[in-house]
């Protein structure tokens, strides 16, 4: 499970992500059959929106 | 479906500046996905007095906020280092109203600017068409011959081109910033930077003063640490009695891509510039300066391209980066990693044995005389050998 609250949208988990599972226009969104649950997301995000079980 | 020779995708620094270029002998687009270009801001707004002078910017008085005569930068055990000049060296700028008069300045040199306009590539059997837009909720294509990409540091455009833009998290950085008001700052015509692996590990906490009393406090620290930015700074500003009293005007999230320069620039018939290309100076983590140089070079390079129809020419831009603001940020990145490795204790040290001078010069990847002064700390040395 992964869940994104409250994203400013600044990019940041989108530019480190590996497999290109993140989009984002206002916000950013996960494609589910992408994501590995690798986690390297979560440590960017400047205020720990990511969460990733 | 609309046609131009040139479509820019990102209205910051690099885009407006590539559009203005490109215009010169090409018909231009320039999208930006937000409704309002320059908004959300995520920056600290320092710019220093030769981005003015390089990309020939008025200093106008609508962006600028304040003169800035240096810089003092503090170490965590009470060292600092500080560096003033009798002119301004820099100003804090509204990036707000600085985007929108570069976009303004690109359309007056006959680019069609369009706001709300989010882009993705679009591409038939593998070759670059042009992009797609979504505007105002209508779906449109653009045809272009050639795409610059100037998207930041959420670039997912040159993914799409097949580029491989995925950066380590250990280069990007994690800032999170305030403007605040009724603050006091010590001496408000300088900017101010604190140094410290528990103040903001891999990274520094910034006051940029936009008037006597009011600054962006911010800071950033490097991807992957326990703790988020926003942590860093709400703790630093607690321990403060001269911040924390003050008014928050304004919350800035962002991520900074310092990892040095992509290498691929350029792919087929798409450019890549600013944060996207992530051109990022590693060590201060400024990147308005180069995102418009490279915007400048890339613009001229495609207005060449189209004015000829030689593709070809448009690795040119690729080349005259690499070999010298690539290269650069290339040695720069190497002190970045250095730095990383400091102890609390090495940073005071190196803010006695270093002056202002040699500071600026290791952050610009010129070692030069500072690199002489620290011959009494042979464990500095040899870790330093080990980067750079
Ligand atoms: C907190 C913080 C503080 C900073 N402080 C400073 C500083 O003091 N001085 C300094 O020089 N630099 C600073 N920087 C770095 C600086 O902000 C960037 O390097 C600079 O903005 C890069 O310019 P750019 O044009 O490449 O990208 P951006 O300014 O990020 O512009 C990219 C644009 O592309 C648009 N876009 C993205 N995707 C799409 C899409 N699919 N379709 C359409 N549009 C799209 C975005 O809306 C955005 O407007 C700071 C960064 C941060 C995060
Ligand atoms: S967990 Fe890994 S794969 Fe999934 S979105 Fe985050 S970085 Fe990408
Ligand atoms: S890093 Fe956090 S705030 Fe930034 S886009 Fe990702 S989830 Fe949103």
């Amino acid at each position: 499970m992964m869940e994104i609250k409250d994203c400013y949208g600044c990019g940041g988990c989108v530019a480190v992500c590996p497999h290109g599972a993140l989009t984002i226009d206002d916000v950013v969104e996960r494609m589910d059959e992408k994501c590995i649950k690798c986690r390297i997301c979560e440590h960017v995000c400047p205020n720990g929106l990511i969460k990733i079980e | 479906m609309d046609e131009y020779d040139v479509v820019v995708v990102g209205a910051g620094p690099a885009g407006s500046t590539a559009a203005r270029f490109a215009a010169e002998k090409a018909r231009v687009l320039l999208v930006d996905k937000h409704r309002e270009i320059g908004s959300p801001k995520r920056c600290g707004e320092g710019l220093t007095l030769d981005a003015f002078r390089d990309l020939d910017i008025p200093l106008d008085k609508r962006f600028i906020n304040k003169k800035i005569y240096g810089s003092v930068v503090y170490a965590p055990g009470g060292g600092k280092i500080e560096i003033r000049y009798d002119e301004p060296a820099g100003y804090i700028i509204e990036r707000k109203i600085f985007d929108k008069f570069l976009a303004a300045e690109a359309s007056r040199k006959g680019v069609r600017v369009l706001a709300d306009a989010y882009a993705t590539l679009n591409t038939v059997n593998g070759r670059i068409m042009g992009v797609r837009i979504r505007h105002q909720g209508e779906e449109r294509e653009i045809k272009a011959k050639v795409v610059i990409a100037a998207d930041g540091v959420e670039s997912q455009i040159a993914r799409q081109a097949g580029i491989n833009t995925a950066l380590n998290p250990r280069d990007i950085d994690s800032c999170f910033e305030y403007e605040m008001s009724d603050i006091k700052i010590e001496d408000p015509n300088m900017i101010h930077a604190y140094l410290g692996n528990k103040i903001a590990p891999g990274g520094y906490i910034w006051i940029f003063p936009k008037d006597d009393d009011r600054a962006n406090v911010g800071v950033g620290v490097c991807g992957g640490e326990r703790e988020t930015a926003k942590y860093y700074l709400d703790r630093f500003i607690k321990s403060r009695p001269d911040l924390r009293g003050g008014s928050i005007l304004e919350v800035n999230v962002g991520c900074i891509p310092v990892g040095a320069s992509l290498k691929e620039l350029v792919r087929d018939n798409l450019m890549v510039v600013g944060d996207a290309a992530r051109q990022v100076n590693p060590v201060h983590a400024g990147g308005v300066h180069n995102a418009m140089l490279a915007g400048k070079l890339a613009g001229t390079t495609a207005a060449e391209t189209i004015d000829s129809q030689d593709l070809g020419i448009l690795k040119r831009y690729e080349l005259g980066w690499n070999s010298s603001k690539g290269k650069q940020l290339e040695r720069i990145l190497r002190i970045r990693y250095f730095m990383r490795k400091l102890g609390d204790g090495d940073m005071d040290y190196l803010t006695r044995v270093w002056d202002g001078g040699d500071l600026i010069r290791v952050s610009e990847g010129d070692w030069g005389v500072a690199l002489k002064k620290m011959a009494e700390h042979p464990r500095l040395l040899k870790l330093l050998k080990k980067f750079v």
